[in-house]
């Protein structure tokens, strides 16, 4: 069901951007993991007593008793949600939106491939590219913990975070794609594609700071993302795990359906 | 039944813009012109044949297959150079042929070779960095190198300079002969009155004639230029040839004529001119009526 000709061309040209998100993103992950110790979490935790808004914005609360909680309130509240979310919308305009923006749609669909099989290649592609760079984020991350800090990972439940987060970046790419789909030009795939999930963003934002801007938090899909549950064990976290896989696959299959029947004036 | 078939075809894409109820059929082992001014619906009418595009009422047809369900069936044996030339930028020429050629599954390179060196195609630099004749070329490469049955052309020469103009012309002979059918869209009356079978006219989104080229040559009339030596003499020629069109210009008047010649001539005789000017008039005279908005 896939055009390897294409799919190898995709790699090839996503390449680049995909290193340059692990950089970004290692740099940071590497960073927080070296200022892990309890002391540092007392003195954090002291900001967030000075400045509770601040800290709460960028999803920066509670205090850290164990690496594992450290790592979620400093990296997956903010970094681990926002650079992977670029990436896809990168992703998904180099592998999609160009070729209908600038016409040269054209060329792939002047081949014996049905539609269905051309944008099918195209979404698996961002799938593995996003599978990519929060696996190889994830073996960073553990790396560094045990290079750093031996056997104070919960590794299994750092896994389990990682696959969440990793399901709802899919959600985020989905929203993209089949933004990319609909659209003819490159400004309403961004109005949509980007501003969608950064809309999102913002209201998670707000609604950590508590208050009246909590009930935002039901506008946001971010809030399916169970963090605190995995982190905390509080709870059984693979019925949020399939409604985000769930709403990730009904995006996508949006998507293709729609690009199969749609007018391309290319 | 003819290769392509065009029936009724409407695509109203509001305020009087779009193609509406457009018919042809392109037979096997013909070169089939599409004419019409900027924005007339040929390349809309293209963009049917290609399955990009679905219509609102009507319907296109290839060898019998529907143009939107079967596309891929279809681009087995099509091949199709696009009117606005956009091909993937970052790659340079060569990676852009073998990926194209990947893309169509073709594994024998060599006539795509032979047409990279039959337009002396230097495709080693970055696509970005190429001129608009370089690109046409690249494309036009790209078109014929998997030797289809039927050839859809938007304006393929847009871009060439005159010499690479008429290698293409010999190429487009060339593939007649092996019997491929052809549609071709274009400005330039030479080259579809070198190769064209039959030329369908658009303008305005709908079919304004379609004419046999054989037949035409025919109905094209001559131009009489007949100069006196002042303008009361011209006048009073104008006034006795009036069922020429006659137009008088200064001490000059001009006649057009169709049919045979020695009528006209006989009566430019007895009026005893200065001189005589006698011209065919090419295609573009004969078609460039419908060009112009006014007279429709």
């Amino acid at each position: 069901m896939m055009v390897w000709t294409l799919f190898k061309r995709n790699m090839r040209s996503s390449l680049k951007i995909l290193i340059a998100l692990f950089a970004v993103i290692s740099m940071y992950t590497a960073v927080i993991v070296y200022m892990y110790n309890p002391e540092l979490s007392e003195m954090l935790s002291g900001y967030q007593e000075v400045l509770p808004d601040m800290m709460a914005v960028v999803g920066m609360t509670g205090i850290a008793t164990n690496i594992l909680e450290w790592i979620q309130i400093y990296l997956y509240g903010f970094i681990m949600i926002l650079f992977p979310m670029i990436f896809g919308i990168i992703v998904v305009n180099k592998l999609i939106m160009s070729y209908i923006d600038s016409g040269s749609m054209a060329s792939l669909l002047s081949s014996p491939h049905s539609r269905t099989r051309i944008i099918l290649t195209q979404a698996v592609t961002s799938v593995f590219l996003m599978f990519i760079l929060m696996a190889a984020v994830t073996l960073l991350g553990f790396f560094c913990s045990h290079a750093m800090f031996p056997g104070e990972l919960d590794t299994a439940r750092y896994i389990e975070l990682n696959a969440s987060l990793l399901l709802m970046q899919f959600m985020n790419l989905g929203i993209g794609f089949t933004a990319a789909c609909f659209c003819s030009e490159s400004r309403h795939f961004y109005l949509l594609g980007a501003g969608i999930p950064i809309l999102f963003f913002l209201f998670q934002m707000l609604s950590n700071m508590g208050g009246s801007m909590e009930k935002l938090k039901y506008f946001t899909l971010y809030t399916l993302f169970p963090a605190e549950k995995i982190v905390q064990a509080g709870g059984d976290v693979w019925p949020r795990n399939l409604i985000m896989a769930s709403i990730a696959l009904a995006l996508f299959a949006a998507g293709i359906l729609w690009f199969r029947r749609r007018d391309l004036s290319i | 039944m003819g290769q392509i078939e065009v029936q009724d075809l409407t695509k109203d894409y509001g305020s009087r813009k779009g193609i509406f109820q457009v018919n042809f059929s392109v037979e096997k082992g013909e070169i089939f012109g599409f004419l019409g001014p900027n924005g007339a619906g040929k390349t809309t009418t293209i963009r049917h044949l290609m399955g990009f595009i679905r219509p609102d009422s009507g319907s296109v047809s290839i060898k019998g297959m529907d143009c939107f369900e079967k596309r891929e069936e279809i681009q087995k044996i099509l091949g199709y150079l696009p009117g606005e030339i956009s091909l993937l930028d970052q790659m340079t020429g060569t990676e852009y042929l073998n990926f194209m050629a990947g893309m169509k599954g073709l594994r024998d390179r060599s006539y795509m070779n032979e047409l990279i060196t039959y337009f002396e195609l230097d495709p080693r630099s970055k696509i970005l960095k190429m001129s608009k004749g370089m690109k046409q070329k690249l494309a036009i490469v790209c078109a014929f190198m998997q030797k289809p049955e039927i050839l859809i052309l938007d304006e393929p020469t847009s871009g060439l300079d005159p010499l690479m103009q008429i290698r293409f012309i010999d190429l487009l002979l060339e593939e007649k002969k092996r019997g491929v059918t052809i549609l071709m869209s274009s400005h330039i009356f030479e080259e579809v009155e070198k190769t064209c079978d039959r030329t369908a006219i658009i303008r305005e989104g709908r079919l304004a004639t379609i004419e046999n080229m054989n037949t035409l040559a025919e109905k094209k009339k001559k131009v009489y230029t007949v100069t006196f030596t002042d303008g009361q003499a011209a006048r009073n020629f104008a006034e006795a040839a009036q069922k020429y069109e006659a137009k008088v210009l200064d001490h000059q008047v001009q006649l057009s004529a169709g049919g045979r010649p020695g009528e006209v001539l006989k009566k430019i005789a007895l009026a005893d001119p200065v001189d005589v000017d006698i011209k065919s008039q090419s295609l573009e005279e004969l078609f460039l009526h419908f060009y112009d908005k006014e007279e429709a």
